[in-house]
């Protein structure tokens, strides 16, 4: 008849038509009944719903949510939630003469993830201060867990390994970050975030592709406030740079902010080179150096439907 | 005054030629050169002397290797001048001058100029750093168990300690750094240490070298495995393809060779990168063609 396989603690136990072994049963939930699709048999009755207990309503910053019954968090990355601990207990019998509470062990939960989960919290942080979004975390999260787990970076500072590994993450998922802008919201210097990362991909065995003028361009310029068009055109004129070989040997981000300047130049919203320097994280000297490589051949950068409002023989030569 | 003086000089000589002919008289290669001049690459002992010929005809594929040809292996076909001829057949002799030695893609262009070489020798005896430190000039006794000294001549470092062990940095050619090794050796010794010399070996020889202007973003696409390419965080390319050596490649085609343990290990390491950096060739946005795999070249 019914036939249950042991050893599986979570699963409900398995039910199968008499007459059709094969047969995917279908849940009736109402009645909680499984039934056989292929001859209407109800097989198992009394079938615990997994569902909700209430109705509850799309609250996200809901500090309760009543439908959960154990916390939310992601299982496979802490190394399973099945532990059991005592919670701090609410009644007088649970305080001893002195006022402390019975049973303190609220502190030794998971000891050997402790450091995972203040790294996760971290990670969080950080990513929370740039508005990276959950995909980029989840996958920080992979990587801290591969890293940690795998015990080869042991002596450096988690943070350290934290910040590298978000680095990485926002280079696997195509939209780079820059070290600076890492060191911005991280406490570690940006020589020991490239240390780190460099041993991440050591231990992982990956790589990642190398950054591009493009990958920045969208963020700086809005950072900047230049328009859709500027934008556009800072783009184009990054990506001929550095097809024409312009710019050999320059950091793209050098290259980017140069091409930033020469868009906005070019524009109605003329931006310094301090103010590019300030949001790219490059020195004004760098965006110079580079200006004046790509000036001299301006006229072929832009796009050729480009709406000049400083034409090209009027840029600022520096 | 001035007799006593030659005198003492003469006695410094006998006291030199004492300590190198028994003190210092470790293993010497069988055709060790005095004194050569370090562009002309001469590489003596035997082993090198296969390396040669194979490196003779790492070259000869080099020129046939004109980009263009799908296999360099076949290097018959080379309409060779008479040099590459020299090359190709000539067996490379020991004592043969140094410029047939040389295969050709150096002598034209890149000859890597040595820049430091690195070596240790065993004294062969416990020193007492304190006495050292108080009976010579130019020693630097901070750190407790390391001494440094320095001579002008070849000018080099020592970091001496007080096991015996000396470590000579700040050579030019690894001729110099065993010169610098055994005045160092010959100083102590005429404070009066009982000082041997003892295991000589050469632990890193660094040295660059000037090439074409390469685009390290093609090269790094095309060996991911090999290169480290970060321009954030430095701007050059890390080329760890050869085994136990490490290479700076630059964009305007400078070169850094770290961790080779011999002259001989960066011309071969030359002779290997350069055909492949051919073909990522910076030229004004041009792509190149097809390029043969660094295992072809390094298997040969």
């Amino acid at each position: 008849m019914a036939s249950t396989s042991r050893g599986d603690a979570l699963a409900l136990p398995r039910v199968h038509c008499p007459d059709h072994p094969d047969a995917i049963l279908v849940e009736d939930y109402r009645a909680g009944d499984m039934i056989c699709p292929e001859c209407g048999l109800v097989v198992g009755d009394r079938v615990i719903d997994v569902g909700s207990e209430w109705r509850t309503f799309s609250n996200e910053k809901a500090l309760k949510d009543p439908s959960r019954v154990g916390d939310a968090q992601n299982p496979l990355l802490n190394g399973g939630d099945l532990t059991t601990m005592i919670s701090k207990g609410t009644g007088a019998a649970s305080f001893d003469e002195f006022g402390n509470s019975k049973y303190q062990n609220r502190r030794t939960m998971s000891s050997s993830d402790r450091a995972m989960l203040n790294a996760f919290k971290e990670i969080s942080t950080m990513a929370d201060r740039i508005n990276l979004p959950r995909n980029i975390i989840d996958r920080t999260n992979n990587l801290f867990k591969q890293v940690y787990e795998q015990k080869s970076l042991k002596g450096r500072a988690n943070d350290a390994i934290a910040s590298a590994c978000l680095y990485i993450a926002c280079r696997q998922e195509g939209v780079p970050r820059t070290f600076k802008e890492i060191c911005a919201v991280s406490r570690i210097s940006k020589k020991e975030i490239g240390r780190c990362f460099k041993l991440i991909l050591k231990a992982l065995e990956t790589s990642v592709d190398l950054i591009t003028t493009g990958d920045f361009m969208s963020r700086f310029c809005s950072n900047l406030g230049l328009p859709k068009q500027v934008q556009m055109a800072a783009t184009f004129i990054a990506r001929k740079a550095v097809e024409l070989d312009l710019v050999p040997g320059r950091s793209p981000i050098s290259v980017a902010a140069a091409a930033i300047y020469m868009a906005s130049q070019a524009s109605a919203e003329k931006k310094t080179q301090k103010e590019i320097g300030d949001i790219a994280g490059v020195a004004d000297v760098t965006i110079r150096q580079s200006y004046r490589l790509i000036y001299p051949r301006a006229a072929e950068l832009f796009p050729p439907d480009f709406k000049f409002d400083t034409p090209v023989d009027k840029l600022p030569q520096l | 005054m001035i007799r006593s003086r030659s005198c003492q000089v003469m006695e410094e000589r006998m006291l030199e030629m004492f300590f190198d002919k028994h003190i210092a008289n470790e293993e010497k290669m069988s055709d060790e050169p005095e004194g050569p001049p370090p562009e002309s690459g001469q590489e003596d002992t035997d082993e090198t002397e296969q390396m040669t010929e194979d490196v003779g005809r790492s070259a000869v594929n080099c020129i046939s290797l004109d980009c263009s040809s799908q296999n360099p292996t076949g290097a018959a076909e080379v309409s060779g001048t008479s040099s590459l001829q020299q090359l190709g057949d000539a067996s490379v002799r020991s004592d043969a001058p140094g410029t047939s030695a040389i295969p050709l893609i150096r002598q034209q262009q890149i000859i890597p100029r040595i820049r430091n070489v690195n070596s240790s020798v065993k004294l062969g005896c416990r020193l007492d750093l304190n006495f050292i430190a108080h009976n010579t000039w130019n020693v630097e006794y901070k750190k407790s168990g390391q001494l440094i000294m320095r001579i002008r001549k070849p000018r080099t470092t020592a970091m001496i300690y007080s096991s015996g062990r000396v470590i000579c940095s700040g050579a030019r050619s690894e001729e110099e750094s065993r010169t610098a090794a055994r005045r160092f050796a010959y100083k102590l010794m005429k404070l009066g240490l009982p000082v041997s010399f003892l295991n000589f070996k050469i632990q890193n020889v660094m040295a660059t070298c000037s090439s074409f202007p390469v685009s390290l973003e093609r090269l790094t696409q095309a060996y991911p495995q090999h290169c480290s390419y970060d321009p954030e965080l430095f701007s050059g390319l890390f080329f760890k393809g050869i085994p136990g050596m490490t290479v700076n490649v630059f964009a305007n085609g400078e070169m850094a060779f770290l961790g080779a343990k011999s002259t001989a290990e960066i011309y071969s390491a030359i002779d290997t990168i350069c055909p492949m950096l051919s073909c990522f060739r910076r030229q004004g946005g041009q792509t190149q063609c097809t390029l043969t795999s660094l295992k072809e070249i390094k298997h040969k």
